[in-house]
């Protein structure tokens, strides 16, 4: 679906109100917030894979730079890390790492664990742990000898939709986009306060199927 | 990219509020800034902050925003946290010495002070590396701090949000929760709890984001 297609379905559900709800808000206030809501509860939806070329002595990497998957910085787009190789492994032909002649995973450890050694962060040679500071700062232990090729996968936030493209389509799969217009439509009602938001909440949680940890009431 | 314009104009079109007078729009950012700072006290930005040590100096400032001290660097070593009563126990007139950096407190400081012990020998280069790896100011003999921070001062009208865009939104219901219980003319109960509930919703989901970042 289109988002001219998306906005047309949230109408629908609104019993067509396009005074109450002009398309504007329908877009900034109900379809934006719903993808990204959506992608939260489920972070698999959209998901990146890029490759970085890391400087020899590099020692971290703001994720914000990162490209997307059409070449756009991600800016705050960045989500969360889900995984780190050594190597280009965006395609099909995976390619080692031209400095290190490696193809492996790099795990995950943290600023704590590596503090264990007083030296952690000045250590140069083979890289094989990622740490993070926050969501966004990644470094790499230990620091590479040389320019080193990286794949970071990680969970974006899905771009935003704009009301002057009506041809715009989300980046997740074509078949949750009517469950956009149904969290949209739920989070649009929000603004009538009850008994519109209460039934405005139970559409979130039926259309999302959540399972939350906690309740919500 | 967001910018606090386009955030306030969020929070007006939940609160129905057409008032486009400058005192209202300032209330509202208020609003935001108090939201920002609630995700600022729940660490949510992170910063690696760089400080210039300087020789026989030991307690050393970091800028008015910082929230959290986690971790600190001295020539690209850990240093160690300690209390004062752990030293006071160890050893009489430690204030006083100089030597290797090996530890750091912010115990009995004042806010947004630390300091490490022994205080520096040496003094820092406070000159831009070229190229600027890892960072652009010089690691060796200087302090690098992981750091949390608040940003709620950063955030300008045209300026985008130094923030990610899940916190965009939580700032916004969160921050209709604020404002539309208030105890003024554009008070709403039922609206302030709803903004509440998708609040709590938005960060329920970031927390669990966030779980596999910091620390």
């Amino acid at each position: 679906m289109t988002l001219g297609d998306i906005i047309q379905l949230v109408h629908l559900k609104l019993g067509e109100q396009h005074t109450f709800y002009p398309q504007s808000e329908i877009v900034v206030q109900g379809i934006n917030p719903a993808q990204r809501l959506l992608c939260l509860a489920y972070p698999t939806l959209n998901y990146v894979r890029t490759t970085v070329d890391v400087t020899a002595d590099q020692a971290f990497i703001d994720l914000r730079t990162l490209p997307d998957a059409s070449g756009n910085i991600i800016g705050n787009r960045f989500r969360s890390i889900r995984r780190v190789v050594l190597g280009n492994v965006t395609d099909d032909v995976s390619v080692i790492s031209a400095s290190t002649e490696e193809l492996r995973e790099i795990h995950h450890s943290s600023v704590k664990r590596l503090a264990g050694r007083n030296n952690w962060l000045s250590l140069h040679g083979e890289v094989r742990k990622y740490w993070l500071w926050g969501q966004y700062w990644l470094g790499l232990h230990k620091r590479p000898i040389d320019t080193t090729t990286i794949t970071v996968v990680y969970a974006a936030t899905p771009t935003p939709l704009v009301l002057e493209v009506p041809t715009g389509v989300p980046d997740i799969p074509a078949v949750y986009h009517a469950i956009i217009a149904e969290v949209a439509t739920g989070l649009l009602l929000m603004k009538e306060g009850d008994p519109q938001a209460t039934r405005g909440l139970a559409r979130l949680h039926a259309a999302l199927n959540f399972a939350l940890q906690r309740p919500l009431e | 990219m967001t910018t606090l314009a386009d955030e306030i104009s969020r929070v007006q079109i939940m609160l129905q509020d057409i008032d486009t007078s400058v005192s209202n729009l300032a209330n509202i950012a208020t609003s935001i800034s108090e939201a920002a700072q609630k995700l600022a006290r729940l660490n949510y930005f992170p910063q690696l902050t760089w400080v210039n040590a300087i020789s026989g100096t030991s307690v050393y400032n970091m800028p008015a925003t910082n929230v959290d001290i986690e971790h600190v660097l001295y020539n690209e070593r850990v240093l160690r946290y300690i209390t004062e009563s752990s030293f006071d126990r160890k050893l009489s007139g430690w204030e006083l010495l100089k030597g290797e950096p090996k530890y750091w407190t912010s115990d009995n400081l004042a806010k947004n002070t630390f300091r490490i012990i022994p205080a520096p020998t040496r003094t820092g280069s406070a000159l831009p590396v070229i190229p600027p790896v890892p960072i652009i100011m010089p690691l060796t003999d200087n302090i690098l701090v992981f750091a949390t921070e608040d940003i709620s001062t950063n955030l300008d009208a045209v300026v985008p949000m130094p923030t990610l865009l899940d916190y965009d939104d939580w700032l916004v219901y969160y921050s209709v929760y604020l404002h539309a219980g208030k105890e003024t003319t554009q008070q709403n109960q039922p609206l302030s709890k709803a903004g509440a509930l998708l609040a709590e919703m938005w960060l329920q989901f970031m927390e669990r984001d966030k779980a596999g970042g910091t620390n």
